[in-house]
């Protein structure tokens, strides 16, 4: 099997499996509860905050939620009725619950913010919510460079950064004076799923009102009992991939310009790569043209080899793909974009593996567009 | 006194000398859906009818399960009485007031007696009159009784040892009882036709095995769910059923590397044909079922029919041929496969859709390229034969009741 899909669910990673599962056994109290039991748990979460502080060197409180998406209507949800600004290639997570309210960035060709185009709405903006990474194409946003710009001309404006695809993918040099909040996913980097964060800069902590009410844990803002075992599997998938040097980035872009090269080997000129310049070093997003995606990530699933025809949270509604539809690709060649993503570098026999299947695939359905 | 559903038999009187068998297959069905929601039960064939009795009481899907049966002309519910005469009018006075709560709007009423009893001491009119009278009494001041067109009409059938009194009547979807006239298999998809061509052919007592052609890896497997959604809705008149997926991409393939793209679209339609002739073999089946309609699209032409009729070695039946699309989606929401049909899947016809499909084949090529890949294809279709799916079309409770 070749799993090329790391930017919908990355497999768990075995010290994080190891950890987790240990917890699971050890760590079965409540930490909450007052007893010896609760409040080395909790000891021991608090440990874990700051680490993650550490590793990513920001400042801040980490505030645990169930998944990332859970982080980003955190946010908005303090947003209702302003003017939030963002733009539509990014993850629904950071879109639907404003979608009525939303001004829209200007983008480039690959899904960078135009900064110079967006002055106007940056500077009227309450919120601005970035993707740092974009989970479709891969292409990676000047981060330091959009949020000087946005600090520069709007002091007062809310910076949020979803940062769910940078862990591993691409080096994490965020400047501490960029954000307001930010928030990550523990399943795209190695740890189950049902556990992300939000980091938020302290003097927000007051202001905040939660999703759901309750207990008032997690700083009065996610009222739920913590577990233990995902917030310890989280730190450990965390700590892994952020310490991640630029060798292994310089690998990993090597690889994937080879990966790149097979399929160029195989589709010739019918395949576009128009992100290939500045995507993140795990993921390949291209266009086959007159091809449709889903019959291609089949024609691999037959072989063993997957792959992703769209995000996958959104693969099942089958009519537009909206960020796509932003750069101004129209519905047919929407239909024909393919991602490809993956973890550590691949093996020589996978890259053989993937470019046999992809042969075979492409002589199964070429005709579809001859 | 039980309860009693009289089930009026649909074509029987047609049949002459074979009537007894009919009777018996119909009720074979009639007795498997009682079993699912009734522990004790009689059915008794009675002056021409099926009469179902039960202490217990009759549920409404009880009710719309023998409504199903295909043979069946109409279903009523009725209360039984002896024949004593003030009985009989006491139960036809319940009738009534049990209808005139559930009905409150009724102001007309009409008894309509029917004797096949002569020896019963009254005659129709003067009974039915007897009746009235004694509703009438009770009820005057709200209803009346009215001949032509009453909002209210209670039959009152009196046979040779009880009368039945029934106000109510649900036709049933007529025909033949399933399997009277044989087994057939079925070329099922997701559109509106197919389903419907099924229909007509349990009603015409034909059982039926459906295949689905899953063009796997060209669509993906979300219809397959709607297959199976059709599949249960078509098999629920004939109490379940099996459904058969054909791992058709595969064939597909093949096809696509060995042809003209032009004549992909009627090579499929024969390498369907050809793997129903194969299946029927496994399933005992001796007809071939399609959704054929005559010119509404162009591989449903003449010529292209008799191609297929030609590469079978089984009777293609196409009971659709001279329905029109609109009467087509009408019979499709009457038997509840429009809601499902209407889902949207993808289409590997539009996929593989030549430019050009061929509307009239040249001959030539066709029997060139049929005989070149006949045996070739043949042992491909033999090989994918143990990899098909077999589904069962039956509700879990039903498969309790076989």
């Amino acid at each position: 099997m070749l799993y090329l899909d790391y930017a919908a669910t990355a497999p768990l990673l075995p010290s994080v499996k190891d950890i987790y599962i240990r917890s699971l056994d050890e760590d079965f109290a409540n930490p909450h509860a007052s007893h010896s039991l609760g409040r080395r748990l909790s000891t021991e979460v608090d440990l874990i905050r700051k680490e993650i502080l550490q590793d990513l060197k920001l400042s801040g409180q980490v505030i645990f939620t169930g998944s990332a998406t859970e982080s980003n209507n955190l946010v908005l949800s303090q947003f209702a009725q302003k003017k939030v600004v963002t733009s539509l290639v990014y993850h629904p997570s950071l879109l639907n619950r404003v979608r009525d309210e939303i001004s829209k960035l200007s983008v480039n060709d690959i899904g960078q913010i135009d900064i110079e185009k967006s002055e106007e709405l940056i500077c009227q903006a309450e919120l601005i919510s970035l993707q740092w990474v974009n989970n479709q194409f891969g292409t990676i946003e000047n981060i330091n460079e959009v949020c000087e710009f946005i600090r520069s001309k709007n002091s007062e404006c809310w910076i949020h950064i979803d940062a769910v695809q940078v862990l591993g993918k691409t080096p994490f040099n965020l400047k501490d004076d960029n954000f307001d909040s930010l928030s990550l996913s523990g399943h795209k980097i190695g740890a189950p799923k049902g556990i992300g964060c939000l980091i938020l800069k302290e003097k927000h902590l007051e202001k905040m009102n939660p999703l759901f009410y309750g207990g008032n844990q997690e700083f009065g803002l996610r009222s739920s009992t913590l577990s233990t075992p995902l917030v310890k599997a989280f730190g450990q998938a965390l700590k892994l991939s952020a310490s991640l040097t630029e060798e292994y980035f310089q690998s990993a872009r090597e690889n994937r310009q080879k990966i790149i090269q097979i399929l160029k080997n195989v589709f010739k000129e019918k395949a576009g790569f128009p992100f290939e310049e500045r995507s993140c070093s795990n993921i390949v997003g291209f266009f086959i043209k007159g091809l449709s995606s889903d019959v291609f990530m089949r024609c691999m699933e037959e072989r063993n080899v997957y792959l992703s025809s769209s995000s996958a949270c959104s693969s099942k509604n089958k009519k537009e793909n909206l960020a796509l539809k932003e750069l101004g690709y129209d519905l047919k060649m929407q239909k024909s974009f393919i991602r490809l993503s993956f973890g550590q570098n691949l093996a020589e026999e996978e890259l053989e593996l993937l470019e046999e299947s992809l042969e075979k695939a492409w002589e199964d359905i070429e005709f579809l567009i001859s | 006194m039980s309860n009693v559903i009289l089930i009026n038999v649909d074509e029987l009187w047609l049949k002459g000398r074979n009537r007894a068998h009919y009777v018996k297959l119909l009720k074979k069905y009639i007795r498997r859906s009682c079993k699912l929601h009734l522990e004790n039960f009689s059915l008794k064939n009675e002056n021409q009818r099926v009469v179902l009795r039960t202490k217990e009481s009759i549920s409404d899907d009880l009710f719309s399960a023998i409504t199903k049966i295909s043979g069946i002309y109409s279903i009523q519910k009725a209360r039984e009485s002896s024949l004593d005469m003030e009985e009989i009018k006491k139960v036809c006075l319940e009738e009534f007031e049990y209808c005139l709560e559930k009905k409150p709007s009724i102001k007309t009423f009409k008894i309509d007696t029917k004797r096949v009893n002569k020896t019963f001491p009254k005659g129709s009119m003067e009974f039915s009159k007897d009746v009235g009278a004694v509703i009438l009494i009770k009820h005057g001041e709200k209803v009346s009784a009215k001949m032509k067109g009453p909002d209210l009409l209670i039959q009152v059938k009196i046979n040779q040892l009880s009368a039945f009194i029934t106000s109510h009547k649900v036709l049933g979807v007529g025909g033949l009882p399933v399997a009277s006239s044989g087994f057939g298999l079925t070329m099922l998809s997701g559109g509106f036709d197919s389903p419907v061509a099924s229909y007509k052919m349990i009603t015409r007592g034909m059982h039926q095995t459906f295949a689905f052609f899953h063009a796997y890896p060209f669509v993906g497997n979300e219809v397959k769910d709607k297959i199976l959604a059709l599949g249960k809705q078509i098999a629920s008149y004939q109490q379940g059923g099996l459904l058969i997926v054909f791992p058709f991409g595969e064939v597909q393939k093949f096809i696509a590397k060995n042809c003209r793209e032009e004549y992909r679209t009627i090579l499929f339609r024969w390498a369907m044909i050809k793997c129903c002739n194969h299946i029927a073999k496994e399933v005992n089946t001796s007809a071939i079922v399609t959704g054929d309609s005559l010119g509404q699209v162009s591989s449903q032409t003449l010529e292209n029919m008799r191609l297929m009729d030609e590469a079978s070695d089984q009777i293609i039946l196409r009971p659709l041929i001279g329905s029109s699309k609109r009467e087509i989606i009408n019979l499709s929401e009457k038997i509840g496969t429009h809601d499902i049909s209407i889902i949207p899947h993808d289409d590997a016809c539009a996929l593989f859709a030549p430019k050009n499909p061929i509307i009239r084949p040249n001959l030539g090529y066709w029997y060139e390229i049929t005989q070149k890949i006949s045996s070739e294809l043949d042992e491909l279709i033999v090989k994918l034969l143990p990899t098909c799916e077999r589904l069962s079309l039956s509700s879990i409770r039903q498969e309790q009741g076989q």
